[in-house]
C-alpha cells in the first residue's frame, strides 16, 4: 500500500465573481474533511501574486503531492498554476482545477444554496481526480533536422528558399523534369500583368542554387516511413538517360524521330498544354531548370523498339546519352515535410454539351496563356486552332467543371476562386493586343476579392472585354465557327454568339497524388486536396505532426495566397525543428504491456499514426510525437491495456463518483 | 509469517471452510495441476501448487494480486489432482475474503461492464425489457411449463458487436416453437450471477440469485433451459445453496434438445454440410459433467461430421478467460493453442456457451498471434436450428 | 419537494467544456443538477462510464461533443455517437430507458447552445423522473 497523499484545496473568491454566489467558507470546511486532505485554505484571487506565492508556499512546507484549486476555468489558468506548482518542486500535473466560477458560480448565481452544494461536489470530484494521479514525465523527443518539400514550383520553391535561408537543409523534390510548376506557363499574373517567368526565374534560380537546397527532380516519394520525431521518405529518381556531359546543343532533339510529321508516336507536349507536340528527347521549356535533356522511355523508339533507334547518341557531340541509366532509390531522413504539390487543370471533355475534345476550337484557359507566350506554339497569337487563321471573337465560358451539383461525378462543388481573374486577365491582354478581336466573358458571378483585383476589372471593361450574365446552353459547330447558345440573365434575350475560339476557364483540381497521400498517412477534404488542420485558424498545419501542406495543394488560390501559405508553412517547419527536440505533451495515450493483446483494434481507430502493434514484441506501441490523446483507443481495447494518460478510466470514474447523488456526503 | 497451525486461526472466517476443505482433502504438492494449467503454459510464474503452499504458510495475504484473478477457475487443476483438491473454490473463497481490501475498481475492461451490469440488476425497482431482442415471428409467454433462461443475451451485442449472440436465444427460442413449446421468457429476469460469485462480491450474487428464485417460482413452470453453460451451472448447482430448490428442472438446451431430437418433437432434416469440432465449456463439463448431451445433438444433425479434438470432455481446454475476471497479455496465447487445435480438425468450432464464443471470437477478430487456418465459430443451438426445415 | 435530476454531462475540452464556459461567462443559467465530467473527446466516452453513472444513480446522461465534421481530433465524436447507439438497446434491455442518455453538439462559440440543451435535458429527465436505480444516499 502507498503513502497517503497530500492534498491541498485552494479556494478563490475571484474577488466575490465566486464568493457572492457560493458559501466558500462552507466549501472549505466541507473540503478540509475529505480523505488525504491535509489543507483547504480560501484566497481572495488566487491568480494573484499572493494567491500563487500561498500555493507555492504550501507545496514546499508541506510536501503536497496533489493540489486543487477551485476557481475559474481550467482554460484560464491550468498551465499558470501548473508551472508553479512545478517551481515549488511538485510534479505540475497533480494539479487539477474545479471549474466553480463558469460552470457553478456564474449560471447557478440565483441558486446560491444549489452553487454552494454543486460546488462541494465539483471540489470533491477534483480531489478524488487528483489522489488518483500520477506524476507524469514531461519528455522530449529529438527531432531530425531537415525539411523535405515536396513539389517545386512557385510555393515549393519559396518555402524552401525561406527554410534554406534559416539554416535548415531542404530536400526539394519535383516529379517532373523541371522545376517551376504552373506558374512558369502562364506568361503574366494579375493584377499586374507582370510577366510570371521574369518573377519565377529568380527564384527558381535561387532555389537551384542555394547551399542549403538539394534538388532532387524527375523523382517522386514512393513510400515513407514514421519514427518519433523523423521522416524516411523513399524516393525513385526517374533516369533521364542524359548525363551531366550534356552540352545543351538541342541537336538530339532536332533529329529526334518522334512527332516528325510522318512519326507513327506523337507525344503532345506537357508544357505546351497540348498544342504542340515534343520529342521523346527534350527540355521541357527552354529556361528550364535544371537545364537536363530528359528521354521519354514511354515514347522513345529506342526502348520501344528494342534498341533500333540510336540517332540522338548518334549525333550528341558530347556523347552525354546513355540508355543504360537505371533508376536510383534513395532514403531523404528529415524532421519535417512539406507538401506543395499544386494543382492541374480540370479537363472538360466530359461536359459534351461545351464540346472540348471534339471541336479544335475549344480550348481551356491554360492553353490560351502558351498562345500569349510569344516563345509559345502560336507566337503570341490567340488563333483558331482548326486552320491557324486569327481568333475575331473569343468567347470565354467560367465555372466549368466547378460549382457543379452537389452529387454530380463530372463537375467540382467548389469555386476555383481565380478564373474569374484569369479570365479577365486574358481578356485584357487579347484585347490589348488583338483590337480587332471581340472576347466575350460567360460567367455566373464576378469574383474579384483581392488586392487590386476590382480595379483590374473596372479596367477590363474600359477595354472593351463584354460581360454576359450567363451560362452557355450549348456549343455547336456552325460552318467554319462556334456558335455559343447562351440566355442573357441581365437582359432576359437569348444570344447565339459566333466565335472562333471558345476558352473554357476550367477548375484547379489536385493532380493525382494519392500515391503521396497515402504514404504520409495524409487524408484528403471532401474536395479532394490535401486536409489541413482547420480550414480557418490552422489551414498550413496538417494532422500528421511535422507534416505541412501549402499552396494549391490545400485548395485553390492565386500566386499571392499561395507565397502566404508557404511562408506560413516554412514558418511552422522552422518552428518545428527550431531547438531540435520536441517537448512531447505527456496526455498521450499508454501502453501497459502486461494487459496487451496485440489486438490491432487501437491502430485500427487511430487517425494521428498514433499507436501501431508491434509484432514483433506483439505490443501496442505509442508514438508519443503523434499521439494526440483523444482517447478512442482507450474505449475500444478488449483488456484496458491503453489509456489516455491525466484521463485513465479510474481517474475519470472518480470524478463521476464523487458528484454522484449515491455519493456519501459527511 | 508464522507455521501453519496459527495461521488457520488468524484468517479470516471466509477462508475457514476452503482450509477445512484443504486440509481435509489434502494436496501433497505433486505439481500435477501446474503441469496441465493452461495460465502456466502461457506464464511460467503462475502456479497452482505455489498458490496453496503459500496459503498455507502465510495466511491471508499471501495470495498475490495476480495469481487471484488470473486463475480462469476452469477446474483443468482439479480434474488432474490425485486428492481432488477443489482449487477453484478455493480461489473463490480467496477472492471473497481479499476483495474489499483490494483496490480493484474494474478488472479487466469487459469484467467491468459485465459487473456494472449485474450490479444495477441486483437493484430492486428496474422494468427491464427482456424481450425486444427476440423480433418478430418467434412465441414466448408470461407463464408455461418451461422456462427460457435467457441471461446476457438481450444486451451482450451492445458490447461485442462481433458476435451476435442474441442470434443464439432465437435459435433456442425457434427450435422450441418447433416442437411445440411456447417458453417463457420474463421481464423479471436477472443476470445469474455466475460472474459475482466467481469474482468475489457475495451480496451482489445473493440479491440477484432471490430475486431470480423468487419470479421462477412464480411462473409454475416444471422446467428451465438456459443456452449458456454458466447460467445452467449457477442455477443447477449454485442456486439450491443459497435460494434453496427452486421447484424446476434445470437443464442445458443441448439437453433439452437431445430429448426433443430423440422423442421426434423436433425434426432436424435440412443437412448441414459442414466438418466441425467441438469445445467442452468449462462450466458444462468439468464444472457440471455434461459431456454427452452435446455430442449427442450434433451426431443428430444431417450433414454434420463431428471430429472430436485431443484434448476433450475433462481434459477440455478453457477458452482462455474464466468469469471475465481477467484477460491480459497472457490470454492470446492460450487462445492461439486452442484454436490451433480445433482448427486442425475442422473449419467450424461448435461452443455450447456464449461467453466461449465470445472470447474466440474477440481473438480471431483482433489479430492472431501466428497464422491461424480459417474457423468458424458457431453456436450449437444455432448450428441445430440451421437443420430445421 | 420537486424532483432535481442529477445528470452527467460527458464534455469534451475543445467544444462542450467550452461552451459550458462560455455559457456561464455570458451568465447564461442552466439547472444546478448538471455535472460536467471533462474529457479530452466525446471519442473517449465509454459505455462503462454511462452504465456506472446510471449505476451511481445519475437520472441522465448527458454527452456534449463538437459538430460532426469539427472533431478537434478529427472523427472522434462518430465514434461517440457508434458506442452510445449501441448502448442505448441495453439501458432500455435492463429498464433504465434509453431516453434517458443524449449526445449533441455545442461548439465553443455556442454557450447558448449549450445552456438551452442542458436545460432541454434536465427537463425531459424531469419528466421522466427519477431513475429507477435511485435510493436514498446511505
Amino acid at each position: 500500500m502507498t503513502a497517503p497523499r497530500k492534498v491541498g484545496v485552494f479556494l478563490c473568491h475571484c474577488g466575490g465573481n465566486i464568493s457572492d454566489v457560493v458559501d466558500v467558507r462552507a466549501v472549505r470546511e466541507f473540503a478540509e474533511r475529505q480523505e488525504e486532505v491535509v489543507l483547504a485554505t480560501d484566497t481572495r484571487f488566487m491568480c494573484s501574486n499572493e494567491g500563487v506565492c500561498r500555493l507555492q508556499d504550501e507545496i514546499r512546507k508541506r510536501s503536497l503531492d496533489g493540489v486543487v484549486v477551485a476557481c475559474c476555468t481550467p482554460k484560464m489558468y491550468e498551465d499558470l498554476f501548473r508551472g508553479k506548482a512545478a517551481e515549488a518542486g511538485m510534479n505540475p500535473y497533480l494539479l487539477e482545477i474545479a471549474n466553480v466560477r463558469e460552470q457553478c458560480a456564474y449560471p447557478h448565481r440565483h441558486e446560491p444554496e444549489k452553487a454552494t452544494e454543486k460546488a462541494k461536489g465539483l471540489v470533491l470530484a477534483q480531489v478524488e481526480k487528483v489522489r488518483k494521479l500520477r506524476p507524469l514525465e514531461t519528455k522530449t523527443a529529438a527531432v531530425a533536422p531537415g525539411v523535405a518539400v515536396i513539389g517545386a514550383g512557385i510555393t515549393g520553391i519559396h518555402a524552401s528558399l525561406l527554410l534554406a535561408e534559416l539554416g535548415h537543409k531542404v530536400t526539394l523534390i519535383e516529379k517532373s523534369p523541371t522545376i517551376g510548376g504552373n506558374m512558369a506557363r502562364l506568361v503574366k499574373t494579375f493584377p499586374t500583368d507582370d510577366c510570371a517567368m521574369c518573377t519565377l526565374s529568380p527564384k527558381m534560380n535561387e532555389a537551384y542554387n542555394h547551399e542549403n537546397i538539394e534538388l532532387l527532380t524527375y523523382a517522386e516519394v514512393t513510400s515513407a516511413k514514421r519514427t518519433p520525431g523523423r521522416f524516411t521518405l523513399t524516393v525513385t529518381e526517374k533516369p533521364r538517360f542524359v548525363t551531366d556531359a550534356c552540352v545543351g546543343c538541342n541537336k538530339c532533339t532536332e533529329k529526334c524521330p518522334v512527332s516528325t510529321a510522318k512519326a507513327p508516336t506523337q507525344v503532345p507536349s506537357e508544357w505546351e498544354m497540348g498544342l504542340a507536340k515534343r520529342k521523346a528527347v527534350y527540355l521541357p521549356f527552354p529556361s528550364a531548370l535544371p537545364q537536363l535533356w530528359t528521354i521519354d522511355a514511354d515514347h522513345c523508339f529506342y526502348f520501344q523498339r528494342g534498341g533500333k533507334c540510336r540517332i540522338c547518341a548518334m549525333v550528341c557531340p558530347a556523347k552525354a546519352i546513355d540508355f543504360t541509366m537505371a533508376a536510383k532509390e534513395r532514403q531523404v531522413e528529415v524532421g519535417a515535410v512539406i507538401v506543395a504539390t499544386g494543382f492541374q487543370e480540370y479537363d472538360p471533355a466530359p461536359l459534351k454539351h461545351l464540346g472540348f475534345g471534339r471541336h479544335p476550337n475549344v480550348v481551356t484557359q491554360m492553353q490560351v496563356a502558351r498562345m500569349l507566350d510569344s516563345m509559345g506554339p502560336t507566337h503570341g497569337a490567340v488563333a483558331r486552332r482548326s486552320d491557324g487563321k486569327p481568333a475575331t471573337s473569343v468567347v470565354m465560358v467560367q465555372c466549368v467543371g466547378s460549382r457543379g451539383t452537389p452529387g454530380d461525378p463530372l463537375t467540382h462543388e467548389y469555386c476555383s476562386r481565380v478564373c474569374c481573374m484569369v479570365a479577365v486577365k486574358h481578356a485584357s491582354l487579347i484585347r490589348k493586343a488583338q483590337p480587332d478581336t471581340e472576347v466575350y466573358i460567360l460567367y455566373n458571378d464576378l469574383r474579384a476579392y483581392g488586392k487590386g483585383f476590382e480595379e483590374y476589372y473596372t479596367r477590363s471593361m474600359t477595354l472593351g472585354v463584354k460581360f454576359v450574365r450567363g451560362l452557355p446552353g450549348s456549343v455547336r459547330r456552325e460552318g467554319e465557327r462556334l456558335l455559343v447558345d447562351v440566355e442573357d440573365m441581365l437582359t432576359g434575350r437569348r444570344l447565339e454568339i459566333p466565335a472562333d475560339l471558345v476558352v473554357l476557364s476550367a477548375a484547379m483540381e489536385p493532380p493525382p497524388v494519392d500515391g503521396l497521400l497515402a504514404a504520409l498517412h495524409l487524408d484528403k477534404s471532401p474536395d479532394g486536396f490535401v486536409k489541413e488542420y482547420h480550414a480557418k485558424i490552422n489551414p498550413t498545419e496538417t494532422a500528421i505532426k511535422g507534416v505541412y501542406v501549402a499552396g494549391c495543394a490545400q485548395g485553390p488560390k492565386d500566386i499571392t495566397d499561395s507565397i502566404s501559405q508557404a511562408g506560413a508553412a516554412a514558418m511552422s517547419a522552422a518552428v518545428f525543428l527550431g531547438k531540435g527536440e520536441m517537448t512531447l505533451n505527456p496526455i498521450v495515450a499508454e501502453v501497459d504491456p502486461a494487459l496487451c493483446r496485440a489486438c490491432d483494434r487501437c491502430a485500427e481507430v487511430c487517425e494521428f499514426e498514433g499507436v501501431r502493434v508491434d509484432p514483433e514484441r506483439l505490443l501496442a506501441v505509442v508514438d508519443e510525437t503523434a499521439c494526440e490523446g483523444c482517447g478512442k483507443c482507450a474505449v475500444v481495447c478488449p483488456t484496458g491495456a491503453i489509456t489516455v494518460r491525466q484521463f485513465r478510466k479510474e481517474q475519470v470514474l472518480a470524478s463521476l463518483d464523487a458528484m454522484a447523488p449515491m455519493a456519501v456526503m459527511p | 509469517m508464522s507455521s501453519a497451525a496459527p495461521a488457520l486461526a488468524a484468517v479470516g472466517d471466509a477462508l475457514d471452510p476452503a482450509l477445512r476443505i484443504l486440509t481435509t482433502e489434502g494436496c501433497v504438492q505433486c505439481n500435477k495441476c501446474t503441469f496441465n494449467c493452461p495460465v502456466h503454459r502461457v506464464d511460467v510464474t503462475f502456479s497452482p501448487r505455489k498458490v496453496i503452499l503459500q496459503a498455507y504458510l502465510g495466511g491471508g495475504d499471501a495470495v498475490s494480486e495476480r495469481d487471484l484473478w488470473a486463475c480462469l477457475t476452469c477446474g483443468e487443476c482439479q480434474a488432474v489432482c490425485p486428492t481432488e483438491v477443489p482449487y477453484p473454490a478455493f480461489i473463490r473463497a480467496k477472492r471473497e475474503q481479499l476483495r474489499p481490501v483490494m483496490d480493484r475498481a474494474a478488472p479487466c475492461k469487459h469484467g467491468g461492464f459485465k459487473e456494472v451490469v449485474a450490479r444495477i440488476q441486483a437493484r430492486p425497482g428496474l422494468k427491464p425489457d427482456r424481450r425486444a431482442w427476440i423480433g418478430e415471428g418467434l412465441k414466448v409467454a408470461d407463464k408455461g411449463e418451461v422456462v427460457y433462461f435467457t441471461g446476457c443475451l438481450p444486451y451482450l451485442d451492445g458490447i461485442f458487436s462481433y458476435c451476435d449472440s442474441a442470434s443464439i436465444g432465437r435459435a433456442a427460442i425457434r427450435l422450441m416453437n418447433a416442437a411445440g413449446i411456447v417458453p417463457v421468457v420474463a421481464n423479471a429476469e436477472r443476470c445469474c450471477g455466475h460472474d459475482s460469485l466467481w469474482n468475489g462480491d457475495t451480496e451482489t450474487y445473493r440479491k440477484l440469485a432471490g430475486a431470480n428464485a423468487a419470479w421462477i417460482r412464480k411462473t409454475g413452470a416444471k422446467r428451465l433451459v438456459t443456452t449458456c453453460a454458466e447460467c445452467y451451472s449457477m442455477l443447477k448447482h449454485e442456486y439450491p445453496k443459497v435460494t434453496g430448490d427452486l421447484g424446476v428442472e434445470v437443464l442445458h438446451f443441448s439437453e433439452l434438445l437431445e430429448e426433443l431430437v430423440a422423442s421426434g418433437k423436433v425434426k432436424l432434416t435440412k443437412p448441414v454440410d459442414l466438418q466441425v469440432t467441438y469445445q467442452d465449456p468449462c462450466r458444462l463439463g468439468r464444472h457440471a459433467k455434461e459431456y454427452d448431451a452435446p455430442r449427442a445433438v450434433l451426431k443428430a444433425i444431417p450433414g454434420v461430421k463431428f471430429v472430436e479434438m485431443d484434448r476433450i470432455r475433462e481434459n477440455s481446454m478453457c477458452c482462455g478467460v474464466g468469469a471475465y475476471s481477467t484477460c491480459d497479455a497472457q490470454t492470446k496465447f492460450m487462445q492461439q493453442e486452442r484454436l490451433e487445435e480445433a482448427a486442425s480438425k475442422a473449419e467450424t468450432l461448435v461452443t455450447a456457451c456464449p461467453h466461449c464464443r465470445i472470447h474466440f471470437s474477440c481473438y480471431i477478430d483482433g489479430r492472431p498471434v501466428d497464422p491461424l487456418p480459417a474457423l468458424k465459430i458457431v453456436d450449437l443451438t444455432v448450428l441445430a436450428a440451421q437443420a430445421l426445415e | 419537494m420537486s424532483f432535481e435530476p442529477a445528470v452527467a454531462a460527458f464534455c469534451c475540452n475543445w467544444c462542450g467544456y467550452s461552451a459550458a464556459d462560455q455559457a456561464g461567462a455570458a451568465k447564461l443559467e442552466y439547472p444546478a443538477g448538471v455535472r460536467i465530467v471533462r474529457l479530452q473527446c466525446t471519442g473517449m466516452v465509454d459505455p462503462y462510464f454511462v452504465l456506472r453513472a446510471f449505476e451511481r444513480g445519475y437520472d441522465g446522461v448527458l454527452v456534449v461533443g463538437c459538430h460532426f465534421g469539427s472533431c478537434h481530433y478529427k472523427s472522434g465524436n462518430h465514434q461517440a455517437r457508434e458506442q452510445l447507439d449501441r448502448v442505448a438497446p441495453m439501458l432500455q434491455a435492463l429498464g433504465i430507458g434509453q431516453q434517458r442518455l443524449l449526445m449533441t453538439a455545442a461548439s465553443a462559440a455556442e454557450g447558448p447552445v449549450f445552456a438551452a440543451k442542458a436545460t432541454e435535458f434536465v427537463e425531459l429527465v424531469k419528466r421522466l423522473g427519477p431513475s429507477p436505480l435511485r435510493e436514498v444516499a446511505r
